[in-house]
């Protein structure tokens, strides 16, 4: 892992907040462009939606430059960023139902146009999706465009569909890359629970990408 | 709370996890044991005689066989999801908040020992002001040098700004950069940039006329990053160039490809297929044809047209 100390690019996650602690800026900006696409996916698909995942993505940035003095540089670095995750995501949550609370009493006559539509619309909605990626992997090709979007679409859809504990250590898993060791440690629950959720999500998974269209039925 | 349960809670009565002491070899699983399994086999969890247990009972039970097929393309599919990127607004936040926590209080004011007496409100802000326009003096003269090399990241950032403008010549000469930088590194093997600057550059080239070279770039691509870039995407793109290229057979076959990458393309690319099919059978049709009347394939010349040339000193 730790070929060259010079190139930043191929310095440990460890090494870099190290660095970043120490004043190198340039290794934060590393350590940022490393996570920032795994990490906003993963909270795209954790929270279905992409604005609040961009205001999590740049909080959660912060409570890591914040906390630099506290990273302890023999933890490994993606958990402990996983599990500042977690916790902005809960107090997002916290801080959503009282706003929801707050609105519901006293903004009912709101404009519902200007604000701009509520959770449902969230990653399916084109104005979100269309903001880039889908651009960049597939070019102008209109045909290749949709298809690509047809397949995410699929699997976002049927990933919205789980019970959020499921999700979480199925995102946890496949988009941050953690090991169920490190999942049991960021989520606290044992071992066995999280290996049996992840088996759960898989088998919900596959229920629901049969039951949507577009999946060749063999 | 969070450390309250124990890691290991006793929920599986197949104990996979209790790999090296109690299973007894060649123990036959059912069903259920081999489903709790699933995971472990996923991962590549199982120890060998697990693995031999499960497989035996995958060789005589259709049903576990396909769910084990199932989760796996699952996991792969969800895994080839490309990753979204944040706004260019998000990234600028991020990095600037980087900047000013990074430089408090170490580098400006290194007398001042940290439990020192709180600044005001007021001289807080003054500082934050003084701060950011040291910043921006700094930055300005930063990108002013010349020789200063911009580290991988940040052009890529400026690549993906550009291409996402539409400011496809910009886009196209900062890919072309990082390319340069990728050739020099050996391409380094799983870099999650690489797939990235290939793909675009082969977009940016055939928009640019240029469609040699985009294949070149997706030959490239699938040389250096293996099967994984093959989806549906990457070969509809390649498709689409063979045809613009006329190279029709080579269109057909990875119209085929995506197709078979991606089940969602296959309603979707049956008319380009049939196009291609038709256009394949006339052109043969019209080789036949011209066949018969003489002509040489290639040239498209009669002999008498191509004697007439080579006297002319042409061909
Ligand atoms: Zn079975």
């Amino acid at each position: 892992m730790e070929r060259s100390a010079h190139n930043p690019v191929e310095r440990t996650d460890e090494d870099l907040m190290a660095a970043y602690s120490g004043g190198d800026l340039e290794a934060f900006e590393v350590l940022f462009a490393r996570h920032r696409r795994a990490l906003l996916t993963f909270l795209v698909h954790r929270v279905g939606e992409r604005e609040a995942a961009e205001d999590l993505l740049q909080e959660i940035f912060l409570r890591v430059i914040r906390a630099r003095g506290s990273f302890d540089g023999r933890c490994a670095f993606r958990p402990w960023l996983y599990a500042i995750a977690r916790n902005a995501i809960i107090d997002g949550h916290r801080r959503k139902s009282v706003r929801a609370q707050v609105q519901s009493e006293s903004a009912l006559a709101v404009d519902a146009a200007s604000s701009g539509g509520g959770g449902t619309e969230g990653e399916a909605g084109p104005t979100s999706l269309d903001r880039r990626p889908a651009a960049a992997m597939v070019g102008s090709d209109p045909i290749a465009t949709l298809a690509a979007r047809d397949l995410r679409a699929r699997i976002e859809t049927a990933l919205a569909l789980l019970p959020e504990a499921q999700r979480e250590v199925f995102l946890l898993r496949e988009r941050a890359r953690l090991d169920y060791e490190h999942i049991s440690e960021v989520t606290g629950v044992g071992l066995a629970t999280v290996k049996s959720r992840m088996r759960y999500a898989l088998a919900a998974l596959r229920r629901h990408l049969e039951d949507l269209p577009e999946v060749a039925p063999e | 709370m969070k450390h309250d349960e124990p890691n290991r809670d006793p929920v599986d009565p197949t104990n996979p996890k209790g790999q090296d002491d109690s299973m007894t070899p060649h123990q036959a699983l059912d069903c259920e044991a081999v489903e709790e399994l699933l995971v472990d086999h996923l991962e590549g969890l199982m120890s060998e005689q697990q693995h031999a247990s499960f497989d035996a009972h995958l060789a005589t039970c259709p049903a576990c066989a396909e769910t084990a097929r199932a989760y796996a393309q699952i996991q792969a599919a969800y895994r080839d999801l490309p990753g979204k990127e944040p706004s260019a607004a998000a990234t600028a936040q991020v990095l600037e908040w980087a900047r000013i926590e990074g430089l408090e209080p170490e580098r400006f004011e290194p007398r001042r020992p940290r439990s020192g007496r709180p600044r005001s409100a007021r001289s807080r802000v003054r500082w934050v002001v003084n701060v950011a326009a040291g910043l921006l003096v700094f930055f300005t003269l930063f990108s002013l040098l010349p020789d200063e090399p911009e580290p991988f990241h940040r052009r890529l950032w400026r690549a993906d700004a550009a291409f996402a403008s539409g400011d496809n010549e910009r886009a196209l000469e900062l890919y072309g950069g990082l390319y340069d930088d990728l050739a020099k590194r050996s391409w380094p093997p799983g870099d999650p940039d690489g797939p990235v600057v290939l793909l675009r550059l082969a977009e940016l080239q055939r928009a640019a006329g240029e469609r040699g070279l985009a294949l070149e770039a997706l030959a490239q691509l699938h040389e250096r990053y293996g099967p994984r870039t093959q989806g549906g995407a990457t070969l509809v793109l390649e498709a689409r160039l063979h045809e613009e290229l006329g190279n029709l057979a080579a269109a057909k076959l990875a119209y085929e490809r995506a197709r078979m990458a991606d089940s969602g393309l296959w309603d979707r690319l049956e008319g380009d297929i049939a196009r291609l099919e038709q256009a394949l059978e006339q052109r043969s049709e019209e080789a036949a044809r011209l066949g018969a009347l003489g002509y040489t394939e290639g040239t498209g010349l009669s002999p008498e047209q191509q004697d007439e040339l080579r006297s002319l000193g042409y061909l």
